[in-house]
C-alpha cells in the first residue's frame, strides 16, 4: 500500500469520520466499529496532530510550547511505519505508532483460546481496508468457519473472504508466502497451531526445517516487501519465543473484560490498553425466559450483569 | 486468395508512362535501376515470403533412422531418386537428387527410407499455422514450402528484417532449419528459394516487381526450379533454354503453340504480372497436439518439460487464433495404453504459457502415472475470444479509493491454491438470506466477481432490536448478535449441575432470540438462541430445541471471535 490518503465509503452512521474530520480539534472522535474508519495515512502526509496523537500526547498546550521552542519528542522519530491502518479502536490507536495497525508487516496476536475477541480486534480494520480496496483476506487454518451474516455486519464481504484449510504445516506455511508474495491481498489470517507442533515444517525451494520462530521472519520480510498485512495468532506459549513481528499482542481476558498487552512494538513502547472493546457489548445484560421452555430442568442460572 | 499481382504485361515499356501517372518523373536511365529511385512512390505490390523446408523428408522419419548412420530417404519415383540425405550421409558426398544406386556405390551401409509424403504435409500444416502470427494469408505450397504475404504486417514487425529474423528465431525453436526468399510475386519467391538465390528483402518491399536484383536473379534462374513438367523441361533443354531468362526472351505466342499456355501463365505469374491464386490456411477450432517423448517417462514431475512444448505450442495457436481456453487436457500414453491424465482448469481463461507453467509443476506434483509414459497429448477447446487486458493508469491508481487490483493477479493466487491444496480446500464464503444460522453462511467455490456485491446487511437481520441495547445505535447492537465463528455442526454441551458447561460452567448474557424454522425447511425445528459466557471470557452462541421431537440440552453453534 503506498502512502496517500485514501477514503473508505461514508460510514453508516452520521458520526465524523475519524482522523479525517476536523484535524484541529483537540478531542478525538470516538471510534466505533460501525463507522469502518477508512482513512490510511502515512507519517508523510499526516498532519502534526495525528502524529502527535499517536505519540500519546495528551497536553496539546504542552506540545505547543514544544513547537514553539523547536523541541520534539524524541519518540517522533522512530515512526518508519509505511502505512498504517486505523484500528477501529481509540485506545489502541494511541498506543501504536501511526495510530494502527502496520499494514506492511506481521502483527502477532496471541490469545489463550480461540474465540476470546481476536477477530473482534481485527475486525474494523478489515473492513476499513476492503472498502478501500479490492483483493483476498485469506484465513489459512482457522479454527472454525467464519460466519457469513456476521462478517456482513462488520461491513467485510464474505465472498471475498478466501478460507484455506491446509492439510499439512508446509502447506500452511506455502500458502502465507504465496498470499503475501501474490499483491492480491489485504490480509493473510495464519492460525499457527499446526506450524508450532513438532521439530518444525519443511518449506521454500532449499526444502529447510523451519521453526515457527523462524518462519516468522520470512512472514515479515514478505509482508514488508509486498506491502501486505501479514496477521500471526498464536497461543501464549508463543509469548516467551523471540518473535521478528512488527507487532505483538497479547488479548488477555480479565474479569469479563478484554485487556490487549503490548508485548513487543516496533518504534513505540509496550504497555496495557485495558477493557479495548469497551465501546460494544456483545449481548446486553438481558436474559428473559422462554414462556414455554420444555426444558427446564437444563435452564442455567441466568446472571444479571 | 487472388493476389493480383501487376496488370501491366510489359512493366519496362509502360513504367515510364505509370510513373508519369503517378506524377513522378518517368524511369528512363537503366543504370538508375540499380538503386532505389527516391522520389518514386513507395510500391504496393504484395510482399511474398517463401520458407522452404529442404530437410522436411527426413525431419518427419527422425524416428526411423539413426542421427550418426548414413541415412537416405527415397523418393517413390521411376528413377528412385533421393529427397534428402542426413549428415552422415553428406560425409560420404551423398547429395539429394542423386539416384539411389549411385549412393548405394558410395556408401554400402546406407539406411534407406521411404519417403512418406502424408507425414510432410502435416508437418508442413502444422508450421504453417504456426506462422499465422506473421500473416493472415499463409498457404502450405507442397511438397516443402510455406507462403506468406507480409506487406499487411510489415509495420507491426517494423520492417522486414525484423520479420524474418523473428520467423527464424521462431522456427529455429521449433527445431526447424529453413531457408527463405522474398519476392514480389510467390512464383517467384519460390523458384528463388528453391534455387537457394537470395535477394535483398528491403529492394523488394520498396520497389516492389521493378526490384532489379530480383529480376536478375529470376533471370538467371535454372529452369529446374520451375517444376513444369518434366517434358516441358526436357524439350527446352533441347532447345537450348536452360535459363528462365532465357523462356522471356523467347516468342510469346511461339511458346505458347508449343507448350500451351500455362507455362507462359507460370512465366507471368513469376515475374509478378498475372495474378496467382493460393488458398489461405484456415487454423483449427480447437488445439490438439501430440509430443513424443524422447525417453521413457516413469515420474510425473519430469513430464513438465514437455508439457512445456506443448504450452507454448498451445500459446503460439491462441494468439493466432486470438482465442483463450479455460481447460487444459493433458494425457500421457504409454506404449500401449493411456498412462494417465491431468485436467489443469483455469479460474480465468488465459493464453499465456508462464500462467500455467507455475499451476502446472503443482499440477503434476500431485499426479502419478500407472506406467512409463512416451507420449504426452494435449487437447484444448478455445472457449471464448481473447478480450484486451486493460492497464490501469498511473493516476487513476492515486485516486482515493480507487486502488483495485487486477482481476488476473486475483485469479492466479486461486489458482495456484487449488493447484497445490485441492479444490475442496480452498473455499470462499456465501451468504444465504436464511433466517436459520446454519444455511445462512456457506462455503462457495471462490469467484471474482467484476461487480462488487452489497456490503449491506440484508433487510431481516435489522428487524428484533433487543430492548436491552439503548447506548448503541440500531445497527451498532445488531453487529453483535451474531457470532464470527461457526462451527461446522452444532456441539452438544455437557450439563453439569443443570448447567451447561464449555471450559467451565457458562452464564448466559443475552438471550433468548428465537428462532423458528419454517414448515418446508428440512430441518424442521424451533430453537431459542442464547449468548453465554464462560469462566475465561469466552462469548459463545448456544441453543436449545423447544420441540418435543427435537434432541433435548444445550448445543453450541457459535463462538463470538
Amino acid at each position: 500500500m503506498s502512502g496517500d490518503h485514501r477514503h473508505g465509503p461514508p460510514a453508516s452512521n452520521s458520526r465524523d469520520d475519524p482522523g479525517a474530520g476536523e484535524p484541529d480539534s483537540p478531542e478525538q472522535p470516538v471510534i466505533t466499529p460501525a463507522s469502518s474508519s477508512g482513512v490510511f495515512f502515512s507519517p508523510q502526509t499526516a498532519e502534526p496532530h495525528e502524529t502527535e496523537r499517536a505519540s500519546g500526547a495528551q497536553r496539546p498546550e504542552l506540545d505547543a510550547a514544544f513547537a514553539a521552542a523547536g523541541l520534539w519528542r524524541a519518540n517522533s522519530l522512530t515512526q518508519t511505519q509505511a502505512s498504517v491502518c486505523p484500528t477501529g479502536y481509540a485506545a489502541l490507536d494511541a498506543c501504536l505508532p501511526g495510530g494502527g495497525w502496520p499494514v506492511a508487516g506481521l502483527t502477532e496476536l496471541l490469545t489463550g483460546h480461540a474465540g476470546v475477541g481476536e477477530l473482534r480486534l481485527l475486525m474494523p480494520a478489515l473492513a476499513a481496508m476492503a472498502a478501500a480496496q479490492s483483493g483476498w483476506v485469506v484465513w489459512i487454518g482457522p479454527p472454525y468457519m467464519p460466519n457469513a451474516p456476521a462478517l456482513l455486519q462488520w461491513g467485510l464481504p464474505p465472498e471475498r473472504m478466501l478460507v484455506i484449510h491446509p492439510r499439512s504445516p508446509a502447506d500452511a506455511a506455502w500458502a502465507a508466502e504465496q498470499a503475501l508474495a501474490s499483491g492480491t491481498c489485504i490480509a493473510v489470517l495464519l492460525w499457527t497451531q499446526m506450524l508450532e507442533q513438532g521439530r518444525g515444517f519443511v518449506t521454500g525451494q532449499r526444502r529447510a526445517r523451519l521453526s515457527m520462530q523462524q518462519f516468522s521472519r520470512r512472514l515479515q520480510v514478505a509482508a514488508s516487501t509486498h506491502h501486505c498485512w501479514a496477521v500471526a495468532l498464536r497461543g501464549v506459549a508463543a509469548r516467551r519465543q523471540p518473535s521478528a513481528a512488527v507487532l505483538r499482542l497479547y488479548l488477555a481476558v480479565r474479569e469479563g473484560q478484554r485487556d490487549v498487552h503490548l508485548l513487543k512494538v516496533r518504534g513505540g513502547y509496550p504497555g496495557v490498553v485495558e477493557h479495548f472493546d469497551a465501546g460494544i457489548d456483545i449481548g446486553a445484560a438481558m436474559v428473559r425466559e422462554p414462556a414455554s421452555a420444555p426444558h427446564t430442568d437444563a435452564t442455567p442460572n441466568a446472571t444479571q450483569r | 486468395m487472388a493476389r493480383r499481382a501487376r496488370t501491366n504485361p510489359h512493366p519496362d515499356l509502360f513504367a515510364g508512362a505509370a510513373a508519369a501517372a503517378r506524377g513522378t518523373k518517368p524511369r528512363i536511365a537503366p543504370i538508375a535501376r540499380n538503386r532505389p529511385a527516391p522520389d518514386r512512390a513507395p510500391a504496393r505490390d504484395p510482399v511474398w515470403l517463401c520458407v522452404h523446408f529442404p530437410s522436411l523428408p527426413l525431419q518427419v522419419l527422425k524416428a526411423q533412422c539413426d542421427i550418426d548412420a548414413p541415412c537416405v530417404v527415397v523418393n517413390d519415383d521411376r528413377a528412385r531418386t533421393l529427397a534428402a540425405v542426413n549428415r552422415a550421409a553428406h560425409a560420404h558426398s551423398i547429395f539429394a537428387g542423386h539416384a539411389l544406386k549411385h549412393a548405394l556405390a558410395l556408401c554400402s551401409q546406407l539406411t534407406i527410407v521411404e519417403r512418406d509424403r502424408d507425414k510432410e504435409l502435416a508437418a508442413l500444416t502444422q508450421v504453417a499455422q504456426l506462422l499465422i502470427v506473421f500473416s493472415p494469408t499463409v498457404s502450405v505450397l507442397a511438397p516443402d514450402a510455406v507462403l506468406l504475404e507480409v506487406r499487411p504486417s510489415l509495420k507491426l514487425f517494423a520492417g522486414i528484417e525484423a520479420l524474418c529474423a523473428a520467423l527464424l528465431a521462431q522456427l529455429r525453436d521449433h527445431g526447424h532449419h529453413v531457408r527463405y526468399s522474398v519476392a514480389p510475386s510467390a512464383s517467384g519467391a519460390a523458384w528463388l528459394v528453391r534455387a537457394g538465390v537470395f535477394v535483398d528483402p528491403v529492394e523488394v518491399v520498396s520497389q516492389g516487381v521493378h526490384a532489379s536484383g530480383f529480376q536478375q536473379q529470376l533471370h538467371a534462374l535454372d529452369i529446374e526450379v520451375t517444376g513444369w513438367p518434366d517434358a516441358t523441361l526436357r524439350a527446352l533443354r533441347e532447345m537450348g533454354v536452360t535459363r528462365v531468362g532465357d523462356c522471356r526472351r523467347l516468342p510469346r505466342a511461339g511458346l505458347a503453340r508449343r507448350f500451351g499456355a500455362s507455362l507462359l501463365q507460370s512465366l507471368g505469374q513469376a515475374f509478378g504480372e498475372l495474378p496467382e491464386l493460393h488458398t489461405p490456411l484456415q487454423p483449427p477450432a480447437h488445439f490438439d497436439d501430440l509430443l513424443l517423448l524422447d525417453t521413457e517417462i516413469s515420474a510425473a514431475p519430469q513430464l513438465a518439460h514437455g508439457c512445456c512444448v506443448l504450452l507454448s505450442r498451445l500459446e503460439q495457436f491462441l494468439r493466432a487464433q486470438q482465442g483463450a481456453v479455460r481447460v487444459l487436457a493433458f494425457t500421457f500414453h504409454g506404449w500401449r495404453e493411456p498412462a494417465g491424465q491431468l485436467t489443469v482448469s483455469l479460474s480465468q481463461p488465459g493464453f499465456r504459457m508462464a500462467d500455467w507453467q507455475r499451476l502446472l509443476d503443482a499440477h503434476l506434483e500431485r499426479c502419478s502415472l500407472t506406467q512409463p509414459a512416451v507420449s504426452i497429448r494435449l487437447q484444448a477447446q478455445i472457449s471464448e475470444p481473447l478480450s484486451a487486458e486493460s492497464g490501469a493508469l498511473d493516476f487513476a491508481s492515486k485516486q482515493p479509493g480507487a486502488h483495485l487490483i487486477d482481476n488476473t493477479a486475483l485469479h492466479a493466487l486461486l489458482d495456484q491454491f487449488r493447484a497445490r491444496l485441492g479444490d475442496e480446500a480452498v473455499n470462499a464464503l456465501r451468504h444465504v438470506p436464511s433466517r436459520q444460522p446454519g444455511q445462512a453462511s456457506q462455503t462457495s467455490s471462490p469467484m471474482v466477481s467484476d461487480q462488487p456485491g452489497s456490503d449491506l446487511p440484508p433487510d431481516w437481520l435489522l428487524h428484533d432490536v433487543p430492548a436491552g441495547v439503548q447506548t448503541l445505535t440500531r445497527s451498532q447492537a445488531l453487529l453483535l448478535q451474531r457470532p464470527l465463528w461457526l462451527l461446522p455442526a452444532p456441539r452438544a454441551l455437557p450439563i453439569v449441575n443443570a448447567t451447561p458447561t464449555y471450559q467451565g460452567a457458562l452464564r448466559l448474557v443475552h438471550g433468548p432470540e428465537r428462532i423458528d424454522a419454517q414448515w418446508w425447511e428440512a430441518a424442521h425445528s424451533s430453537r431459542d438462541y442464547f449468548i453465554a459466557e464462560n469462566a475465561s471470557g469466552t462469548r459463545l452462541w448456544i441453543y436449545r430445541e423447544l420441540d418435543a421431537e427435537g434432541q433435548p440440552g444445550w448445543w453450541l453453534h457459535g463462538v463470538f471471535g
